[in-house]
């Protein structure tokens, strides 16, 4: 039971992470029809950052925040000059963006070079709680509370607020949204900004769980992908849900049958997708 | 308020429109009528920026529309109520009429939700429910409110009556004769003549992308050759 409670905190917390992945590559999708394999580099280029802020001896909080500037200021550069000039057309994306995810990764490769990075622990959560016998480090927990956090933001910013509305909205229909007087090419470039920095703080908390190393990107972009197709196109609300089932099954698949973890996953998306072929939240397009 | 002049807009390398001319004046309701294919939901989208014409000029209030974006468009007094009513269903009704509203400064009658709930009393009584769980015409009345909570000076109709049963035409019809009153100048798309006759000013009959006929409804109500040969019936 202990084991099971122990790698239950371990799940979420990877769950989490990829949430604040995989809600940005939704949101963008939902709104944009952007597919932007790129999104896993906004992770992990945030880590690195992140770390090289730290090693020069600022504190984690600053470091993030920073990270978060920095990878957000280059995400606007980046939808401006490249994006922008593919919308519509789903070859010249994944083209665009899996070029950029090489050159991204080659540019951190020789910048921090080759070996595994972490960022150190925040000195306020470097301990554990102990509690019914078990032990639980607080950092993980920290990271729980703010992926439900975030959930909750997402949720208030979506059905609260004039901006969630414009947002849900477009994902139902951006030209109409633009025949009222709605700016789109701002609302994308918000949008894109926004879940590019979701990325980059889901990037810099990882740092201390999961590091930095080469071609992490593509790792964190497979299960992220899987989490907004279990989830849904477009939902942040399906990223959620799903990616605690693909934060489960990938934990418990590691410790129990560590050669198929990952096959577990895709057999999972398939049984979904064959029972919902939108995922869990997705809906038919009119 | 509006005038076209040599339209030409294409759909990829199709030539839809070919040198449309037409004009809309001050407080002015024009029917554009054709067949399926004549043009006239691509006139409409041409003069919302949904369509960039290739040739022509499209004044508006004595500024030039083509090459402005539809939101610029939109925030220079036109308002579209849509083919298919495209109401948003991710939206409930409060929050379809909400992200429409819009201040003008030019537009003589300003609307708000309230007067769009007296317009519509069915609206206020499923202002919570989502767009897509209204029936036909009540999302055709929530497109219709939408645009008129934008306060526009111009007000381009596609189609309101496509897909209505006739008791809910009736009353599409009275909501745009009501709307009429208050001086809004606008373009109406319809196939069902009857109505079209019934509510504008002026008839445009639209043929392979090209003004065809113009003249009064009365004039077209009563030339059987034109009806047949230009609008089939």
């Amino acid at each position: 039971m202990e084991f099971f409670i122990a790698n239950t905190v371990s799940g979420l917390a990877y769950a989490m992470l990829l949430f604040l992945m995989a809600a940005g590559l939704s949101i963008i999708f939902g709104l944009m029809k952007i597919m932007n394999l790129a999104h896993g580099s906004f992770f992990i280029l945030a880590g690195y950052v992140a770390y090289t802020f730290s090693r020069s001896g600022m504190n984690f909080w600053l470091s993030m925040v920073l990270a978060v500037i920095v990878i957000s200021i280059f995400a606007l550069i980046i939808e401006k000059l490249f994006i922008s000039r593919v919308h519509g057309s789903e070859t010249d994306q994944v083209l665009l963006t899996v070029g950029l995810v090489f050159v991204l990764g080659d540019l951190a490769l020789w910048i921090w070079g080759g070996n595994f990075l972490s960022i150190p622990v925040p000195a306020i959560f470097d301990f554990s709680l102990d509690f019914a016998g078990m032990t639980f480090p607080a950092y993980r927990l920290f990271v729980i509370a703010m992926g439900i956090l975030f959930a909750f933001v997402l949720w208030y910013f979506e059905a609260k607020t004039r901006v969630g509305m414009i947002v849900r909205a477009g994902v139902d229909d951006m030209e109409m949204v633009s025949a009222l007087g709605f700016n789109v090419k701002i609302i994308f470039s918000g949008v894109f900004i926004f879940g590019a920095a979701l990325a980059a703080f889901g990037g810099v908390l990882s740092g201390p769980i999961l590091g930095m190393y080469p071609m992490m990107e593509w790792e964190i972009l497979v299960n992220s992908m899987i989490v907004v197709i279990i989830g849904g196109l477009g939902s942040w609300k399906g990223a959620f849900i799903a990616s605690m089932i693909v934060g489960f099954v990938d934990i418990f698949g590691r410790i129990y049958m560590p050669t198929f973890a990952m096959a577990f996953i895709f057999i999972l998306m398939v049984a979904i997708l064959m029972v919902k072929p939108t995922g869990l939240f997705g809906r038919v397009e009119s | 308020m509006i005038e076209l002049k040599e339209v030409h807009s294409y759909y990829g390398h199709s030539h839809i429109l070919h040198g449309v001319n037409l004009k809309v004046n001050k407080g002015q309701c024009v029917a554009l009528l054709g067949r399926n294919g004549a043009g006239k939901t691509t006139t409409i989208h041409s003069i919302a920026g949904l369509v960039v014409p290739k040739e022509g000029a499209i004044a508006f209030k004595d500024k030039e529309l083509i090459g402005k974006t539809p939101n610029h468009i939109s925030k220079a007094g036109v308002g579209l109520v849509p083919q298919g009513r495209r109401v948003f269903s991710s939206l409930t009704v409060k929050e379809n009429l909400l992200i429409a509203e819009r201040k003008s400064t030019s537009s003589e009658k300003q609307w708000t939700i309230e007067e769009i709930y007296q317009l519509f009393p069915i609206l206020k009584e499923r202002e919570e429910n989502m767009g897509n769980e209204l029936s036909g015409g009540q999302q055709q009345m929530l497109a219709i409110g939408r645009a008129l909570l934008l306060n526009p000076d111009f007000l381009l109709m596609d189609e309101p009556s496509e897909g209505l049963a006739p008791v809910i035409i009736e009353q599409i019809k009275n909501i745009i004769l009501d709307v009429k009153k208050t001086g809004l100048s606008m373009l109406i798309v319809e196939q069902n003549i009857d109505l079209a006759c019934c509510v504008a000013d002026e008839v445009i009959i639209l043929n392979k992308g090209e003004v065809v006929w113009q003249g009064l409804p009365n004039e077209l109500l009563h030339n059987e050759e034109l009806l047949k040969v230009h609008l089939g019936v």
